[in-house]
């Protein structure tokens, strides 16, 4: 697959390599820097994070001011290339709790170690970190020494037929603590329509438990974990009218991916969740519901009115409604307001909450603290303009931002039934934990007029 | 403590002194590390004066300890090939390390073995690799499934004569699942390189593959996913049992196990008559999967979109995508922004046509000029598309023509319609008009539509003034609008008619411009002297009604559909180009033929699919049209005037004509060089 990995710094130098397959000149990255400058200098919107030049494709994302690249020449699976490059900065990070030149600078020698374990022959190996990390540390030879044979094994769990979880760990006190947490993205028109809207649920498990336990999640099948069939009212929705039954616009996605220690068959067959679970921290599930069923309106509404007197002042008027039950609150909620680049001597005057200029970000931050359900706040800012001003015709369409989060509360109505744990040899008593939360998600933003 | 600080670049003459004092402590080992980092640092600061150092390092190789040999194999592997001879040195020792008891051991000696290209190093590894392959280190048996893999790279020859292939096939059989799937991406690597060799599995192996899918590690997943695709299906039932197998692996976490299983899922679909009436889930299940691929960062979700594009224009009814999860959001890469737009474009019917049109008229005010641009593009791509939107379309554009921002201007005008209407609320707006593409295809509306001659006369008297300044372009359509408003308007058109052609003919240096003018001005004279009626056939030839711009263009060729297809997710996916035309020496992909397979289903047709792939752009959002240049080589013809009908489906295709911008005209214009020199060919056989 890949031939090679490079870590480059932003303008494209490179800060460390490994070559996989020699069949690529080692060289070939020098020109990198110039391919980089070449995509910027011609037009912004050519910049795709692949280049072909001279037969050698580019595959490159960026993080932190560095750019991870894979070269190839062939006609590769790239997206096996690039997840694996995403992934390669999940486990860095993990190890090195940021990515960055120095780290990477500061620990070359192990970054080739990893570099070794999880790609062989340009093809990827394993990238769970949990595991990696159980043989390659930075203390790692020091284990060597400790062990009286010099040897120390990759784990089993490597080559475990269960490659997620080594044998004998062991708590005194057994616990499960599962987190339900939904991201809502939602995006509304100036007057106040939802123009798209997801829910993005995940549920984390922190899993303190002995042994090999199995466990079994039980979830209120509420329509959601439904899935088959679910064709009333079919609509047409393309050209093709034999498709009618499968097309029909109504259907529920419900797209759920899962941690891959969940028995896929299992579920695909039964509708069951089972799994044994690594220890400590994961994600076991994600889902996504296109949530027009669970959310008529926006959970936050947002309405801003801007009055721009050219060459003195910009007004804006804004009101904020949580659109929420009564009985539930949102919490730090904090609303974005983006405002011309020059604006000036902001004159602020909330009904509730704080608002904060930040100039080098052009916005103000509207924050409440908590936002009980049905109530509905105003707040008035009044910024200067300079008197000269010649960009009047770059009107800025930022959209506003809305970040909250709302405890306890699901707004797919999804419920844990159970979790019923077992250990078949060790049989203790475990306790499982649940907690909802729903939030904002990366995109709850709200278009200006 | 970190290495950081020996992250500098040394000579090799401090480093071996360095190391020889290292060397004379009784406990040498925590010393000689720091070294070997140090020289490890000066590898990846590319200096090649320490290949020096290289039989100090060998030697090195003697003590006990597996970082100091980590280490080392590290350098002697980046610095053998500079200096094979004193590199042999190391061969012994990597000899014995084969037969050691750690399993460590043997694999840094297999992958060192097989990865230097000396040929000590790989005479040995040949020598080894079969029975290391049976070692009853799961760990050690990996690793030599690659090194196998590298030797093949090396020397094909040998490692066929050794019958490599053959040791691997049988691990294909092992119990293991780890080494199950690593032989197959190992076999696969090598059958991909190599013409010859190919892959192929049976029913019974193919499910034992899959069962081996519930156990094993995300990337052993993929690996396992993509070698079904060497299975061939006998019958439909088969193909849907695969199908079945494979639909949980779109569950799962990792995306690219998810984009996997759906070319699988695509290929088997290949077997199935109507595979979404059978699995009546299956389109929800796909587009749900993919759409929920788009959560993840631009770089991939760029990726998945152009996948989504491959699919639409082939397998539309697999998918079932809302338009509204590709709005743009406002932080979206450009990159993804236009992928989108494309989609939006594809994905637009009677239904949802609405809310595009609502959608894309919030682009089309954009801060950003060029988003801007495509979205207007897309409007006029949606009017040809969608007949019955194209009111609407035409409408949006009028409004936003009307507030008078140039580039909306500039770009609107590339679209001249069917809606006379619209021509008003252009003439409103000229005087902003200064790109040479819109100036062009305004003055074609002028000449085309105008019925208040006086207006447009001033108009194109105004425009004309610089005339001998205008590019190539701007003076063709002027040349023929102020003929065709002489044709329609002759006692005031005159002047500017006669002012225009003499400076075509006498001050224009270019002999195209020139010739054309030439035409008019014989083709007036020699028309006003016959049978009465005013230049009639004149009128014939140069007014004509616009041709239908139809969006059923050339489909893309569904043999090249069906490749993509086979190769989702792979860079070609990317290009939307045919595979050979990227990767020369690749190997062809095609569906085997089987008693199950089914013919490729009709496609409800989508304009400019051949777009998409001729410009293997981000924008393929762009109107069929048709390039000015090509003209030049049907009126070059000194047949021209003799075969007028033939001319005038030359003009037709001229009229109709409104260049695009420059560089993405590339793949146009060769379609239509094509199409110019058919005409060429028909006018000298008659």
């Amino acid at each position: 697959m890949a031939s090679q990995i490079h870590f480059l710094d932003i303008k494209g130098k490179p800060l460390l390599s490994r070559d996989y397959k020699g069949d690529i000149p080692s060289n070939t990255i020098e020109k990198f820097p110039l391919l980089l400058l070449d995509l910027e200098d011609e037009n912004s919107a050519d910049y795709k994070p692949f280049i072909n030049h001279q037969g050698i494709n580019y595959i490159f994302i960026l993080h932190n001011n560095l750019y991870l690249c894979g070269l190839t020449k062939k006609n590769e699976n790239i997206m096996t290339i690039i997840i694996f490059l995403s992934k390669l900065i999940t486990v860095l990070t993990e190890y090195f709790k940021s990515l960055e030149e120095e780290s990477i600078r500061d620990n070359f020698v192990i970054i080739y170690e990893l570099l070794d374990e999880m790609m062989d022959f340009g093809i990827p190996q394993t990238t769970d970190t949990k595991i990696l990390k159980e043989y390659i540390t930075q203390d790692y030879y020091k284990l060597i020494k400790k062990s009286h044979d010099h040897l120390v094994q990759p784990p089993n769990a490597l080559t475990n037929s269960i490659s997620w979880r080594k044998d004998n760990i062991f708590y005194k006190k057994n616990e499960a603590f599962l987190d339900v947490i939904e991201s809502i993205n939602m995006l509304i028109n100036a007057n106040g329509q939802i123009l798209n809207s997801e829910i993005l649920g995940e549920i984390k498990i922190k899993s303190h438990l002995s042994g090999m336990p199995d466990l079994r999640l039980g979830l209120n099948d509420k329509g959601i974990f439904t899935s088959n069939n679910n064709t009333s009212t079919p609509i047409s929705n393309n050209n093709n009218p034999g498709t009618d039954e499968s097309n029909g616009k109504n259907i529920e996605l419900e797209d759920i991916k899962f941690h891959q220690c969940v028995r896929l068959s299992k579920f695909e067959n039964e509708r069951i969740i089972t799994f044994i679970p690594p220890d400590g921290e994961f994600s076991l599930m994600s889902y996504r519901l296109s949530s027009t069923q669970f959310l008529m309106k926006p959970l936050i509404l947002v309405n801003c009115k801007t009055k721009v007197h050219k060459h003195s002042r910009i007004e804006i008027l804004c009101s904020a409604r949580a659109q929420i039950k009564k009985k539930s609150t949102a919490t730090s909620v904090e609303i974005i307001i983006p405002i011309p680049e020059d604006a000036d001597t902001p004159k602020l005057t909330p009904e509730y909450g704080s608002v904060k200029w930040i100039p080098e970000k052009s916005c103000l931050i509207w924050t409440l603290k908590s936002f009980a359900g049905g109530k509905q706040y105003h707040m008035r800012a009044e910024l200067g303009l300079p008197a000269v001003n010649d960009t009047e015709n770059l009107i800025s369409k930022k959209p506003i931002k809305v970040k909250f989060s709302i405890p306890y509360f699901t707004t797919s109505g999804i419920q844990v039934r159970y979790l019923r744990i077992t250990e078949p040899k060790l049989q203790y008593q475990s306790y499982p934990w649940v907690r909802y939360i729903t939030q904002s998600g990366e995109d709850y933003t709200i278009r200006m007029k | 403590m970190s290495d950081g600080k020996l992250f500098v670049k040394s000579k090799s003459s401090e480093i071996k002194v360095e190391l020889d004092q290292a060397l004379k402590k009784s406990k040498p080992h925590a010393k000689v590390k720091i070294v070997l980092k140090k020289l490890v640092a000066n590898v990846i600061l590319n200096n090649t004066e320490i290949v020096n150092l290289l039989p100090d390092i060998i030697k090195l190789l003697k003590f006990d300890d597996l970082e100091i040999r980590k280490l080392s194999s590290h350098f002697i592997i980046s610095y053998a090939p500079q200096n094979p001879t004193l590199a042999k040195e190391a061969v012994p020792y990597y000899k014995r390390f084969l037969e050691d008891a750690s399993p460590n051991l043997r694999s840094l000696s297999i992958r060192t073995l097989s990865t230097v290209p000396i040929k000590e190093y790989q005479d040995v590894a040949f020598g080894a690799v079969t029975h290391l392959l049976d070692d009853n280190d799961i760990n050690v048996k990996k690793t030599a499934i690659y090194s196998v893999s590298r030797l093949f790279q090396h020397n094909p020859h040998k490692a066929t004569k050794l019958n490599l292939i053959g040791s691997l096939n049988e691990l294909l059989y092992d119990h293991h699942q780890v080494i199950v799937s690593n032989t197959l991406a190992a076999l696969n690597s090598i059958t991909e390189n190599n013409k010859e060799l190919s892959l192929t599995i049976d029913k019974a192996h193919s499910m034992a593959l899959i069962s081996h899918l519930t156990v094993a590690n995300e990337w052993c997943q993929v690996y396992i996913l993509n070698s079904l695709m060497s299975y061939v299906p006998q019958t439909s039932d088969e193909a849907l049992e695969l199908i079945e197998a494979c639909l949980p692996s779109l569950q799962h976490e990792n995306s690219s196990v998810v984009l996997n299983a759906i070319k699988v899922i695509i290929y088997f679909c290949n077997y199935v008559k109507n595979p979404q009436l059978v699995i009546p889930t299956l389109p929800n299940r796909l587009g749900g999967s993919l759409v929920s691929l788009l959560a993840k960062p631009s770089e991939i979700q760029f990726l998945v979109l152009r996948n989504i594009i491959l699919l639409l224009l082939g397998r539309k009814n697999l998918l079932n995508l809302e338009v509204e999860m590709f709005f743009c959001k406002y932080d979206d890469p450009i990159y993804v922004k236009d992928t989108k737009l494309e989609i939006i474009y594809l994905l637009a019917n009677a239904h949802n046509i609405h809310a595009v049109i609502r959608e894309l008229e919030e682009y089309a005010t954009e801060v950003d000029v060029s988003m801007a641009r495509k979205a207007i593009r897309a409007f006029g791509n949606l009017a040809v598309k969608l007949s019955g939107a194209a009111e609407q379309c035409v409408e949006v554009l009028c409004d936003l023509v009307g507030n008078g921002i140039p580039y909306i201007v500039q770009e609107s005008t590339t679209y001249p319609g069917r809606f006379e209407f619209a021509v008003e609320s252009l003439l409103e707006q000229y005087t902003l008009i200064d790109e040479p593409d819109a100036k062009t295809s305004f003055i074609w509306i002028v000449g085309q539509y105008c019925n208040d001659h006086e207006r447009s006369l001033k108009i194109l008297d105004d425009l004309s003034t610089n005339f001998k300044e205008e590019p190539v372009e701007v003076q063709y359509s002027l040349l023929t609008a102020v003929t065709k408003l002489y044709l329609k308007y002759p006692t005031g058109g005159e002047a500017l008619m006669l002012k225009v052609l003499k400076w075509a003919t006498e001050e224009v240096d270019n002999p195209d411009i020139r010739d054309r003018a030439y035409i008019y001005w014989r083709l007036l004279s020699s028309g006003s002297g016959s049978n009465g009626d005013f230049q009639e056939e004149s009128k014939q030839i140069i007014l004509n009604p616009n041709p239908s711009i139809s969006s059923e263009n050339d489909n893309i060729d569904p043999k090249i559909l069906e490749e993509l297809e086979l190769n989702i997710g792979s860079l070609a996916s990317i290009y939307l180009k045919p595979v050979q035309h990227v990767f020369r020496l690749s190997k062809r992909k095609v569906l085997v033929p089987s008693p199950a397979l089914q013919p490729r289903p009709i496609q409800a047709s989508v304009s400019e699919e051949d777009d998409v792939i001729d410009n293997n752009s981000h924008t393929p959002v762009i109107a069929p049209r048709v390039s000015n240049s090509n003209h030049t080589a049907a009126t070059r013809n000194p047949s021209t005037l003799s075969s007028r009908n033939s001319i005038i489906s030359g003009q037709k295709s001229f009229d109709s004509a409104s260049s695009g911008t420059d560089d993405k005209r590339e793949g146009f214009t060769k379609r239509l060089s094509r199409r110019a020199s058919l005409i060429t060919n028909k006018l000298s056989k008659t």
